[in-house]
């Protein structure tokens, strides 16, 4: 059941219906029950797709029960190994012919999530930052909730327990509604047209969809344009759907975490980071950078060495997040680059509070031409990362070629040309946001009713065309079901 | 409670000034990673292992990955230490 088919429409405004109707937990616990049952169950061909699915998760629910009984570290740990050794193997990491498999076509879909949230509880449950019970009732709505399914928000058990229990209705009002339904169009328009947009850009000018050999400046320019509006495609795509998501959240009662707060405004790539799938960067912060760093502090305890371990820590966290994106060897390119990023940005921290006096470094960080270099090459360095996620083995093969034909200038030559165009949109966007008719008229706009009334309906009109010119051609698919 | 929480304050306010290597750091309860220009992810963990051992307690991985500001510490070590 995808979110932009009108069976979901009415599938939400049923449950979403019953769900208010009823104002005691366990009845809504089991509506939400029913809900989820029926959404997970539309992307199953048979009974046998969900068995696997079904059956990592009751497993999970074992582990939680076991691990409340006996709060070990050494049981913790060996529970999280086989349920990460299992989720490897049911997504096929292992990529070996030798390995029995079930003889049927399964269901994956959601699968990581669902191993960040069981992972979550197995060592909240441990740590003692969760008490009391769970019921599999409430265990199921929270690994299964029909919302953030498929590709998030990960959000705590602890809020989602909050929130199922929550006051529902009662805490909906008309402005909610409203600022509900705002954002659900909102997303719609960004996956319907924006990401759409920049989507055709990239496939026009992706080299790598042609074997055709090409001067070296058009290259660069098909290069650029190509990797760079990609990254904006996916930013669109992701964001939007977390939009939709987000506003029917809110309907039903339920304020999901936000997801993206202005990437490509990052200041490095570390801060980037905490910008773009914000709960999956956090879960990795709470649940393995932070109990690594910790665990090498504890057993390293020079305090010179203290910054270099972080170094450490973040390379080897963000390799775990790029493989974590799929198997094959080029998401282990994808994290060795991730994780390359984020070490190489963090040593340059520390360096450079050496080299430079601290109120240098201070006035640095706060100049505009400074900042703008650094966003722009944030973003170039996230985009050529970003390849790894849509490059096939024949591209990537040709991308070889291409690196042994024309060397690495190429990329190199990308990189500088998609950074000097951030740094030239930035101060433009900075320059023309500057001028006083326009900081006049933004303030008056973001103040009237009126005005975003009609920007809303604006996007209303432009997103039911969409919907009809997309009737009989394929509708965009949210990019990170894929993960 | 508030000779207690006072005094919690200072033992603070000496692992703040101990870790971040500045004598004359002086925290209060508003006080956040943005006021302290070194306190970043991976000195985060140095004041949680300061703390932790300084009041010879332990911190689970969700709290000490809310850990966000000196007043939600102070009241997060009155209520483990039986305040």
């Amino acid at each position: 059941m995808e979110f932009h088919s009108p069976t979901f429409f009415i599938f939400f405004l049923v449950s979403m219906v019953l769900y208010h109707w009823r104002s005691g937990i366990a009845q809504r616990e089991n509506i939400l029950l029913m809900a989820n049952a029926v959404f997970v169950g539309s992307f199953a061909s048979s009974f046998w797709s969900v068995v696997p699915l079904l059956g990592f998760v009751l497993l999970g629910y074992g582990f939680i029960h076991w691990i409340r009984v006996v709060p070990r570290q050494s049981l913790m740990l060996s529970l999280i190994g086989v349920l990460v050794v299992l989720f490897l193997y049911l997504k096929n990491y292992f990529n070996l012919d030798g390995l029995p498999t079930p003889p049927f076509a399964f269901l994956l879909i959601g699968l990581s999530y669902i191993l960040f949230r069981i992972l979550h509880l197995i060592i909240d449950w441990q740590s003692g930052a969760l008490s009391g019970g769970i019921s599999l009732r409430s265990y199921l709505n929270y690994i299964f909730f029909f919302l953030n399914f498929v590709s998030g928000p990960i959000q705590r058990y602890q809020d989602f327990k909050e929130q199922l229990h929550g006051p529902g209705l009662v805490g909906i009002t008309r402005d909610e509604v409203f600022a509900a339904l705002s954002r659900i169009i909102n997303g719609f328009f960004k996956v319907y047209y924006l990401s759409v947009l920049f989507l055709e850009v990239h496939q026009n000018n992706w080299l790598f969809a042609q074997v055709i050999r090409v001067d070296f400046l058009t290259l660069i320019r098909d290069c650029s344009l190509g990797i760079a509006s990609y990254t904006i495609y996916m930013y669109f795509n992701f964001s939007g759907y977390m939009d939709i998501v987000l506003g029917f959240g809110r309907l039903l009662g339920f304020k999901l975490p936000e997801n993206f707060n202005d990437p490509f405004w990052a200041d490095n790539f570390l801060d980037l980071w905490s910008r773009w799938h914000i709960t999956l960067s956090e879960w990795f912060k709470f649940y393995f950078f932070n109990p690594l760093l910790k665990m090498l502090k504890l057993w390293i305890t020079s305090k010179a060495l203290g910054p270099y371990l972080g170094v450490f820590c973040f390379f080897f966290t963000f390799l775990v997040l790029g493989i974590w994106h799929g198997s094959g060897m080029i998401f282990v390119l994808e994290g060795l680059l991730l994780g390359g990023g984020a070490s190489v940005n963090k040593l340059y921290q520390l360096q450079i509070k050496k080299w430079l006096h601290k109120a240098t470094y201070n006035r640095l960080k706060q100049s505009l031409s400074y900042r703008y270099l650094c966003r722009g090459m944030t973003f170039s360095y996230a985009s050529i990362v970003l390849i790894c996620l849509y490059l096939n083995p024949e591209q990537l093969e040709r991308l070889r070629s291409l690196g042994v034909i024309m060397g690495v200038t190429f990329l190199s030559g990308s990189y500088l040309v998609m950074t000097v165009a951030i740094v030239l949109v930035m101060w433009a966007l900075d320059q023309v946001m500057g001028w006083p008719v326009i900081r006049y008229g933004n303030a008056r706009i973001m103040q009237s009713v009126v005005v975003g009334h009609l920007w809303l309906s604006i996007k209303l009109v432009a997103l039911i065309s969409a919907l009809i010119l997309l009737e009989h051609a394929a509708a965009p698919q949210f990019i990170y079901q894929g993960f | 409670m508030d000779n207690q929480r006072q005094a919690i304050m200072q033992r603070l306010n000496r692992v703040f000034q101990e870790v971040f290597d500045d004598e004359e750091l002086q925290i209060t309860t508003t006080t956040t990673a943005k006021d302290i220009e070194e306190w970043d992810s991976v000195e985060h963990i140095s004041l949680v292992i300061a703390i932790e051992k300084e009041f010879t307690i332990r911190m689970n991985a969700a709290e000490v990955g809310k850990m966000q500001n000196v007043g939600g510490i102070v009241d997060w070590l009155m209520a483990h230490q039986g305040g």
